[in-house]
């Protein structure tokens, strides 16, 4: 009897500690997509959605313990040419920095963007990049040794062509900040096949950071390259700039993208915590001073 | 002193894109100033070379304008009827825009008209 009550009690140990060591900030990021999803229905594409997107992520911050700013930019039009009819982009970065815990240390830019396409909720795009960096900031600001500062940045504008990021790009160069790397998160919340592929564009000197640490928590990786989102805006001024997101050209991409059915409902939030943790991992060697 | 209309209007089509010019010109984009320099340098070497240069170089800059204008307003009943997914162009080609090209479109055919050439004296 002593026996078997031990054997049921063993499983269950096992089977809680191992969903908790596989997904253990699943449940704070779906809490935290749902309360996005709410507070910006029905999208934040407009600039009405995204000035209330701004002030509810500012508030996120804080929760978390980080003073959350609002930095708003003014941007030339994608194309020169639109300069001599259109008005400049007016956009709202919003931004939180951990200090390091050592004088003159470089900066480590953590990005995502959460504006939206019009009509859609954004829930994958880019929600849950939002709530990966989220996560990550509150785990690096937790960390007693910090080797360098870490700048959280949730850019706008990013669906009208990365404007934000190359707003703040500029405006931390023209500060003349001192930029360590940029890491960002674009879409990584679908995972249809349940491989938990992952596809990253890195440079060279980057790559197999990330390479190693996904090979040890068994995540299948491939690395690409592409313009399409905010580390471009950083890679453009020389600065080594990661992008993570979901399996493109694996074929296994969020086919709600763009639409009003990319809700935290459809997100397979296991995957998305599997790669925020894959990040911080990372970040957390990187700001403790584990790899050079 | 009264300025003549023909004179403000002209005044204030080139201060209108020298404001553009200098906004864009302290957000890195230079296009917009280059341009009025060289509207701005084109017309005041058009006045030097006399012979009614400089009123065939307003009159062709009021042609600018109207172009300028439909350019204007046919980029915003495209954006009316072909949808676009840039919020940034939605909200900034509505009503307001609209009237602003209607302004710079009546502004460059005013100047067409206002700057035509004086009929020279009649010798009898």
């Amino acid at each position: 009897m002593f026996l078997r009550v031990a054997i049921w009690v063993g499983a269950l140990v096992l089977v809680t500690g191992a969903g908790q060591a596989q997904t253990p900030f699943s449940q704070t990021q779906r809490d935290f997509l749902t309360r996005l999803q709410n507070a910006t229905a029905p999208a934040r594409s407009s600039a009405s959605e995204r000035d209330i997107a701004a002030d509810f992520l500012v508030a996120e911050l804080e929760r978390r313990g980080l003073a959350g700013e609002r930095r708003t930019y003014h941007a030339p039009n994608v194309h020169p040419l639109l300069d001599l009819i259109m008005p400049p982009f007016t956009g709202v970065n919003v931004t939180a920095t951990i200090p390091a815990t050592r004088a003159s240390a470089p900066v480590i830019v953590l990005g995502a963007h959460y504006d939206s396409e019009a009509g859609s909720p954004g829930a994958d795009d880019n929600g849950s990049g939002v709530a990966a960096v989220l996560t990550i900031a509150e785990n690096l600001a937790a960390e007693p040794r910090r080797d360098f500062a870490v700048i959280l940045v949730l850019f706008d504008q990013e669906e009208e062509g990365k404007v934000g990021s190359a707003a703040y790009a500029r405006q931390l160069l023209n500060a003349g900040v001192d930029i360590h790397s940029m890491h960002s998160i674009d879409m990584a919340g679908w995972d249809s096949d349940g491989d938990g592929a992952i596809e990253i564009d890195a440079p060279d000197t980057w790559y197999p950071r990330y390479d190693r640490a996904a090979r040890s928590m068994g995540i299948p990786i491939v690395r690409v390259t592409y313009d399409s989102s905010d580390h471009v805006s950083f890679r453009n001024h020389g600065i080594d700039a990661i992008c993570l997101g979901e399996a493109f050209r694996l074929r296994d991409a969020s086919p709600h993208r763009h639409r009003p059915t990319d809700t935290a409902d459809t997100l397979n939030h296991d995957y998305l915590a599997r790669n925020t943790r894959l990040m911080l991992t990372v970040l957390l060697d990187l700001i403790r001073g584990d790899t050079p | 002193m009264r300025l003549p209309l023909k004179i403000v209007v002209l005044a204030l089509s080139l201060a209108a894109f020298a404001v553009r010019g200098v906004i864009y010109g302290l957000l890195g984009s230079v296009l917009p100033l280059a341009f009025i320099l060289g509207v701005l340098g084109l017309m005041v070497a058009a006045r030097l070379t006399g012979r009614g240069a400089g009123r065939l170089a307003v009159r062709c800059w009021g042609v600018c304008l109207v172009i300028y204008g439909l350019l204007r307003l046919g980029l915003a009943g495209l954006l009316a009827f072909a949808p676009v997914g840039s919020p940034h162009a939605i909200a900034n080609t509505g009503w307001v825009f609209m009237l602003v090209s209607a302004l710079y479109l009546a502004a460059g055919a005013y100047l067409v008209m206002a700057w035509r050439a004086r009929s020279g004296p009649v010798v009898v």
